[in-house]
This record gives structure tokens, C-alpha cells and sequence, in this order.
């Protein structure tokens, strides 16, 4: 399978399914603490935790594409050198995927604990698999928040790690097109 | 003779106790097989109504048949078992802007008196505790029957009434001019101790 498509293409989709996932997810959480502060009486009030919903399942989705791209085409390349930042860096990656699916799965039994489904943008629903009443919003909610604290404060070490990597792509990437 | 003092202290304490006991009924709200409810009201914008209810409590009373004005009723609620048929709603209802169950998880009324307005109404005036406030509230209540029930016990049920603002109990999250007060609705079964 890994013959069908050449290396530029699997390490292009792979890098641009890293950076959409992150930017929905940041944008997902800004909006989630965003939403919690809103007023009843606020327009957004019922509009933004409907919002809310769609793009966190959008990165249950690019998240659950990147994994099937990376088990099956391209593995991130280790980091250069010796230190334990390369054996820290790989630990962080799986962690972050069991993370996100734990975050969008706590989110999604939050409204769904009474047996209703959660709309995806309006295209469709998905619907309400498990509904345990009134403990399971309460213990999603707290876990869902949870997962999220500890994903941006390991997110933040995975930045530490790979930024000089990152920062000395981007300026090639500058080189090249100047 | 001490055990002949001891047989008269206990002839005495059922002398003194047995009409009390006659007189004064004693009764378990039927909430295990749910003959009991406590639901309540309030206003969506001045639009329409949000119903919700309280799904786990306990409570007993006592009736004096002789005089009902003599009665007592006491309920404890679990706020956390507040149920509005909407998940996120409930969550909302159960943090610290509205009941904040973690810090008090029981709401409770215990009546004062009892002043009887008709043959089978009276009002019910009690302390409220909720959120950790206590105020007293007044119960519009309804005596609805009593009997022998198929299964060899004897039940009672009245309903009551009361409406009081979330103000009064330091629920002060903005819903709109419409939505200032809420109005409780209990109906209940007693179920006869034996
Ligand atoms: C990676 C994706 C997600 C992130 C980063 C995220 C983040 C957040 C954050 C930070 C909050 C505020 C928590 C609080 O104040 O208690 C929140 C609340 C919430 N999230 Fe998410 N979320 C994600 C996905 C989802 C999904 C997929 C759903 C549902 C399908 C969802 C449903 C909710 C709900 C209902 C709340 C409100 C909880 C409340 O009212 O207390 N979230 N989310």
C-alpha cells in the first residue's frame, strides 16, 4: 500500500492533517472556555456550544485520519541527536492521540448522557450511544476539562522539544521561495 | 421492689405514650415505589414553561386525625437529582451559579404549623433550606385521600403548592425579567408505618 503514493505526498498529508488538527483543536478549546463564560442572555449563548461541538468532532476526525495515515504511510521522523528529548518526543505522540480521543469522547457524552444525538455542522447527527443519566455529564464534564488542561501543558512540552526543528523548516521553506 | 418500680415506669411511659401514637399516624413518603413527586416551573422568557423535577428525596409526616392542624411533615432533597429532560441544562443547574450541589448537596423543609383553610386544605408554613439559606415558605396544600390499599397497607397523599423568587435564595444568574420566581409543585404518598 505504501508503494501507491510517493514520499512527498505522504509526508505533505501527514504535516497539513498535524497542523489543521492543531489549529481546530486550539480553536476548539479557546471557544469551549469562551462558550462556558457566555451570559444566558448573550446571542451566542445556544449557537456557540453547537459550534463548539462540530469543530471538536472535526478534530475527533482529523486526528482518527492522521493516525490511520501514520500507521499505514509515515511515522513522524525521530528527532536528531541523543538526548531525552528523543525518547520523550515519541511517548508524547501516541499520548496524544488516546488524549484527543478521550477529550471528544468525554465532550460527546456530555450532551448526549440523556439519550439525545449531537449534530456535526447540521450535515448529520451522531448519535447518543450511552446514556447513563445523570452522573455521566457530570463525570464527562470533569474529565473532558481535565484531559484538555493536561493536553495543553503536555502540547506545550512537545513545542519545547521540536521548535527549533520547526522554526529552522520554516526558514528554509522561506529561503526557498525568496 | 426495684423490679415493681421498674413495671410501673414502663405501665406509665405506654399510658403516656399510647394515645400520642394512637392520635398521631405515622407515615413514610412512598418514594421507593415513586407515588411521590417534586416537580417544578418557571418561565422561559415569558414564553412558555420549563418543567422540571427532583427525582431522588425522602420524607415522613405524622397525621393527627383528631386535629391535622397537630400534623408534621418533614422532606430532604438530593439537588443533584434535578432533571429538566436536557443534560447540559441540568449540569448548568447543578453549578455554582444556580443550586451548586457540591457544596450543598441537600435542600430540605421542615414544617412550623399548620393552619387549616377548609375541610380538606390548609396552609403549610415550614423552613426551606436551600443553597444554605433558610426561609420560610408557605405551602398551599391539599388533603386528596386515604385508605387500605390492595396490598395490605394503608396510604395518604396530598399535594401542595408554593412559589417563591430564586432571589430568596441567592440564585441571582440572569434569565430574564420573566423568570424571577419558581413554583414548586409536591404531590405525595404517605405509606403507614406499622
Ligand atoms: C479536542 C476537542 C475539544 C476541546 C479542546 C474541548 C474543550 C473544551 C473546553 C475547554 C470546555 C470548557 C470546559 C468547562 O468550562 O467546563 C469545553 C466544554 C464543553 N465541551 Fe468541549 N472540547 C472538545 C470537544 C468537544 C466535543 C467533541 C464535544 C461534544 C460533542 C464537546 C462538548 C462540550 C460541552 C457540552 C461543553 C460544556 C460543558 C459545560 O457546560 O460545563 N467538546 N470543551
Amino acid at each position: 500500500m505504501g508503494q501507491i503514493l510517493g514520499e512527498n505526498v505522504k509526508s505533505f498529508v501527514a504535516n497539513a492533517l498535524h497542523w489543521i488538527s492543531a489549529a481546530v483543536f486550539v480553536s476548539t478549546l479557546s471557544l469551549g472556555l469562551y462558550m462556558t463564560s457566555l451570559e444566558f442572555m448573550h446571542p451566542w449563548y445556544n449557537s456557540a456550544p453547537d459550534f463548539h461541538k462540530s469543530t471538536g468532532i472535526a478534530v475527533f476526525f482529523l486526528v482518527a485520519i492522521r493516525s490511520v495515515w501514520r500507521f499505514f504511510f509515515i511515522e513522524p521522523a525521530p528527532i536528531p541527536g541523543g538526548d531525552w528529548k528523543r525518547s520523550v518526543d515519541p511517548i508524547l505522540h501516541r499520548g496524544f492521540y488516546f488524549l484527543f480521543f478521550g477529550i471528544t469522547f468525554c465532550g460527546y457524552l456530555i450532551p448526549t448522557a440523556d439519550g439525545r444525538g449531537v449534530e456535526f455542522f447540521g450535515l448529520f447527527e451522531v448519535p447518543a450511544l450511552f446514556s447513563y443519566k445523570e452522573p455521566q455529564e457530570e463525570i464527562a464534564g470533569t474529565l473532558h476539562l481535565s484531559l484538555v488542561f493536561l493536553t495543553l501543558c503536555l502540547a506545550l512540552l512537545h513545542t519545547r522539544i521540536n521548535i527549533r526543528r520547526c522554526a529552522s523548516k520554516f526558514k528554509s521553506l522561506f529561503k526557498l521561495s525568496s | 421492689m426495684k423490679r415493681l418500680s421498674l413495671l410501673a415506669a414502663f405501665v406509665m411511659a405506654v399510658v403516656i405514650m399510647l394515645p400520642g401514637a394512637l392520635r398521631a399516624e405515622e407515615y413514610v413518603i412512598d418514594t421507593k415505589k415513586s407515588h411521590a413527586f417534586i416537580e417544578f416551573k418557571i418561565s422561559h422568557l415569558g414564553f412558555s414553561w420549563i418543567l422540571g423535577r427532583f427525582n431522588t428525596f425522602e420524607g415522613e409526616f405524622t397525621f393527627n386525625e383528631e386535629d391535622p392542624a397537630k400534623s408534621k411533615v418533614s422532606v430532604t432533597i438530593d439537588t443533584a437529582s434535578v432533571d429538566t429532560n436536557l443534560a447540559e441544562r441540568d449540569k448548568h443547574l447543578r453549578s455554582d451559579e444556580f443550586l451548586d450541589v457540591k457544596k450543598y448537596p441537600k435542600a430540605n423543609f421542615k414544617s412550623t404549623s399548620i393552619k387549616l383553610t377548609g375541610e380538606d386544605t390548609a396552609v403549610i408554613k415550614g423552613d426551606f433550606t436551600l443553597r444554605g439559606v433558610t426561609r420560610e415558605i408557605e405551602l398551599n396544600a391539599k388533603h386528596i385521600g386515604a385508605g387500605k390499599d390492595p396490598w395490605g397497607g394503608f396510604r395518604r397523599g396530598f399535594e401542595g403548592v408554593t412559589t417563591f423568587a430564586l432571589h430568596d435564595y441567592d440564585m441571582t444568574y440572569n434569565l430574564g425579567p420573566a423568570s424571577k420566581e419558581i413554583e414548586i409543585f409536591i404531590s405525595f404518598e404517605g405509606l403507614k408505618k406499622k
